[in-house]
């Protein structure tokens, strides 16, 4: 009970907060999750998710960012869900200062570094290569502290490279322009493992479809991965899009997959040939139905993820999503026992958010 | 004798009501609403049903093919900005700090919820270029006497192939626009009211465009603040002053 007066006398205050050259805003999120298990019974957590953004800007040419969050979840008992680690402690999500200098911008700290046109799969941005982004909200991205360099070269060319500045010294480097209808990017990253990836993506227009791709090649295993997408919009506002992903590194049957590896991060995927199908239709301005599917075509398993958004009031939005897996027991999403330390493979889990920004 | 008079007075008045040409009615629509540089701060007003949502977003356009907006509220939408440069389109994400590119059919995509699409949002070429105009009649639109012309597609890649709109005799503006697609569905029915007049051009500083796909939707873009002799620094019409 004292930590919720503490949330909300913090929640409250800062709201009000406001100057020309600080800036405050963020969002609350409540999120009630029920969890059912193969012939089981449901299983209840409440998230609640604050997350503040605080920007300084002195001058037109450079720039503070500040963006804490804190989680605090009320559970029946340990559940996994996505996006929710850190609880009950205020977590620095991203910090970082921005100068941008005549030729050049320069930022240093912890901040988001996302290449690549993919959706589901970004094989050119190592830190997030594999994301749910139909299941996670943008925020739940993992950023990294770094220091990067963006030079604009012309309106919409440029390069930009970056270095890490934690233990781990990776380093990358892109080079992006835009040739007629198509966005065009050359990238290098050295892994600071000995390994190396040399990586090109693209996005563009062919006839109706939007088109996008990313190939990756790997110096140290010789492999390749490689994500081809493409999306297309009816007359009648039907969205449709579609994604496929070869993993050089995965495997085609599920025996040999690689769990260690995969929970390490070592890897990606545990498959070699992913595909994801997404739908979606604005019913009206304020409504939005989405269906997205996504199957493992090596071991025939999936996750299927209906999701109904609404805005409730101006500032106000409520998200009703569900979580269905399917496969065999001993796939990627129907992990054997022995690879699901939860104990919640297999189950389905409904999610109702509501989220209030400010 | 009496009914070649009657026929040549028949002619020659016809030609006088008509003594301007759909393309030079268009011209001055043109001439209007074509800017070589300018800064706007906008508010846009959804209505669906009887709820109503309102974002702000203030714009820079430079020429035909340049254009830069950011949206200041509400706190949901605030940072998201958009870059258009000749037929590419890029949108920017604060909360994953990534620039999207808009392509292929996404264009006819809602933008910002709105019952404009990216499309309607990307359009900045003159009307002559892409159709040919007809002059077909005169009416009057809330007391304001306006010629009505159609307009054809004459080549392929427009975003509606006809349209037909009501143009004010006295000012050149567009009062009225309907929006067909090739089967000849209406598609949208777009309003301009409130012209005002920045030094010899009139300006409607209020359009409405309904969706007609859409039930009981609608969306008004009302311009609280035009500059169209602002000199916008060429630096805003790069994807780098996305990110900034």
């Amino acid at each position: 009970m004292k930590k919720f007066f503490l949330f909300s006398a913090i929640f409250f205050f800062l709201a009000g907060a406001g100057h020309s050259q600080f800036q405050l805003g963020g969002s609350y999120e409540n999120d009630i999750a029920f969890v059912i298990r193969p012939g089981g019974s449901p299983t209840l957590a409440d998230v609640n998710r604050l997350r503040l953004k605080v920007d300084y800007d002195p001058g037109s040419n450079f720039t503070v960012h500040l963006e804490p969050r804190y989680y605090c979840l009320i559970k029946t008992e340990d559940i996994p869900l996505i996006g929710v680690t850190d609880m009950d402690k205020v977590v620095w999500d991203r910090y970082y200062a921005k100068a941008f200098l005549p030729l050049l911008s320069v930022t240093a700290g912890k901040q988001r570094i996302a290449w690549g046109t993919g959706y589901i799969w970004n094989p050119t941005d190592i830190f997030n290569t594999y994301v749910l982004s139909f299941a996670i909200t943008d925020e739940e991205k993992i950023n990294v502290e770094a220091v990067r360099l963006e030079i604009p070269l012309g309106q919409a060319s440029g390069l930009d490279g970056w270095v890490l500045t934690g233990p781990s010294q990776k380093k990358g480097l892109r080079a992006k322009a835009t040739l007629g209808l198509f966005d065009l990017g050359l990238s290098y990253v050295d892994r600071a493992d000995g390994t190396s990836q040399a990586g090109l993506d693209f996005a563009g227009d062919a006839w109706l479809f939007g088109v996008r791709g990313e190939v990756v090649v790997l110096s140290g295993s010789r492999q390749m991965l490689v994500m081809l997408g493409s999306d297309y919009t009816f007359d009648n506002g039907v969205g449709l899009s579609a994604e496929y992903f070869y993993n050089g590194l995965g495997q085609s049957r599920s025996a040999n997959y690689d769990w260690t590896s995969y929970y390490a991060g070592a890897i990606p995927a545990l498959a070699r040939d992913y595909l994801y199908l997404g739908t979606n239709k604005i019913l009206d301005e304020l409504t939005t139905v989405n269906f997205s599917l996504l199957a493992n075509l090596n071991d025939e398993s999936f996750i299927f993820y209906p999701s109904y958004a609404r805005s409730l009031a101006q500032n106000l939005d409520i998200y009703l999503q569900a979580s269905i897996v399917g496969g065999r027991v001993g796939s990627e999403f129907y992990p054997p026992p022995s690879q699901d330390p939860t104990g919640f493979a297999g189950s389905k889990l409904l999610l109702m958010k509501v989220k209030y920004s400010f | 004798m009496r009914s070649k008079f009657c026929i040549i007075s028949i002619m020659l008045l016809t030609s006088c009501a008509f003594a301007i040409t759909g393309e030079e009615i268009i011209n001055h629509v043109d001439d209007n609403l074509t800017f070589n540089s300018g800064a706007f701060e906008n508010r846009m007003t959804i209505h669906v049903g009887k709820e109503v949502r309102t974002k702000d977003f203030i714009s820079y356009s430079k020429g035909r093919d340049a254009s830069f907006a950011e949206f200041t509220d509400p706190p949901r939408d605030k940072g998201v900005k958009y870059l258009k440069i000749e037929d590419n389109m890029w949108m920017y994400l604060p909360s994953v700090d990534k620039i999207i590119k808009i392509s292929g059919a996404m264009l006819r995509q809602s933008m910002m919820g709105s019952d404009f699409s990216y499309e309607d949002a990307l359009e900045s070429s003159k009307l002559l270029d892409k159709y040919t105009a007809t002059l077909v009649g005169e009416e009057t639109i809330d007391k304001s006497p306006c010629y009505v012309l159609d307009l054809t597609a004459k080549v392929k890649d427009v975003t509606y192939y006809q349209r037909k709109i009501w143009v004010d005799k006295a000012t050149f503006v567009p009062l009225k626009e309907e929006l067909f697609a090739l089967s000849g569905k209406k598609l949208k029915v777009m309003t301009m009211g409130d012209v005002k007049r920045f030094g010899s051009r009139y300006y409607p500083t209020r359009v409405t465009i309904s969706n007609l796909l859409r039930k009981d939707s609608m969306t008004e873009l009302i311009t609280i603040k035009a500059d169209f002799n602002a000199r916008v620094p060429a630096k805003y019409f790069t994807q780098a002053a996305l990110t900034k």
